[in-house]
């Protein structure tokens, strides 16, 4: 059986691709109310998926003020596939 | 939240839960303030001018029309000042048929002026029909991407307004009524009905 990504198996990561998978485009503000989550344990958990690749990361300046908007990428909406298509295997094992 | 480790059957949870908290924002269950204020505006400057042509006689009071752009303007504005949360691909896909229609707009101002200059005489009465051509066709579009009828079909009718000034052909006071009122029934309307579906649900 394949093991689980580990980038992804984990509550916080989760949760942001989970959420950028259905949206184009989602920003800091959105995704911190969403998943209820620290603004510091967020900016660090999109810089991972960033670094893997999972996620664009773009900061702008809107109106004076910083905004960060994040969306999917093609690796990361495969490696969700893949995540997805693994726990199923191996829930239908366990079930 | 915090970034701990879940098991299995919690992943399949979080994943369903976290998709479910788009559907809000998917579902396009926003207030249509947008369409709202384009269309009370459309109706404010329709009268404007109605009322200043007929009392002064004079029809280059048409050019109050020109204010249309003051809502594409602000509206954009506006949104780039907020920036946005969330764009979901309805929004997005919604964006792009409004751009394509503001587009529109925009070329067929400088078409009119660029080969009003070339024959000598520049002529903003075909605006009028165009503009509601436009502008239906960019509801009707919404409507079918949002799945409302009362913005699909609604248009039709504000399209005879247009279909009567192109077979009439010439312009006179009265089309500046009949464009406010296309637009209350194209935009307005629709809004107003499908704002109140949602309340009620």
């Amino acid at each position: 059986m394949k093991e689980l990504d580990p980038l992804l198996h984990s509550q916080l990561r989760l949760a942001i691709i989970s959420l950028l998978l259905s949206v184009e485009e989602a920003d800091f503000n959105y995704l911190k109310e969403k998943t209820e989550a620290t603004s510091g344990n967020l900016s660090i958990q999109l810089d991972k998926l960033s670094n893997a690749g999972y996620i664009n990361v773009r900061k702008e300046i809107v109106g004076k003020k910083p905004r960060t908007s994040c969306c999917l990428t093609e690796k990361g909406r495969e490696a969700l596939n893949a995540y997805v298509a693994c726990l199923k295997e191996y829930l239908g094992k366990v079930m | 939240m915090e970034d701990k480790k879940i098991n299995e059957m919690e992943s399949l949870e979080l994943i369903s839960d976290m998709i479910r908290k788009t559907k809000s924002e998917a579902s396009m269950k926003q207030d249509y303030n947008a369409f709202l204020f384009y269309g009370y505006f459309t109706m404010l400057v329709s009268v404007t001018v109605w009322l200043f042509t007929l009392f002064t006689g004079e029809r280059e009071y048409a050019f109050i029309w020109f204010a249309m752009f003051i809502p594409y303007l602000w509206t954009n504005f506006i949104g780039k000042q907020k920036g946005v949360e969330v764009v979901t691909y309805l929004k997005s896909s919604l964006g792009s048929i409004w751009k394509v229609i503001g587009s529109m707009f925009g070329l067929t101002v400088i078409a009119i002026v660029a080969i009003g200059v070339i024959v000598g005489k520049i002529d903003f009465s075909l605006m009028m029909p165009l503009s509601i051509i436009y502008a239906g066709i960019g509801t009707s579009m919404t409507g079918l991407v949002i799945k409302e009828k009362w913005f699909v079909w609604l248009p039709l009718m504000g399209l005879l307004a247009a279909v009567y000034m192109l077979l009439t052909g010439k312009y006179d006071n009265s089309w500046n009524l009949l464009f406010g009122l296309s637009f209350l029934v194209f935009m307005v309307i629709p809004a107003h009905i499908v704002r109140s579906k949602i309340q009620e649900s």
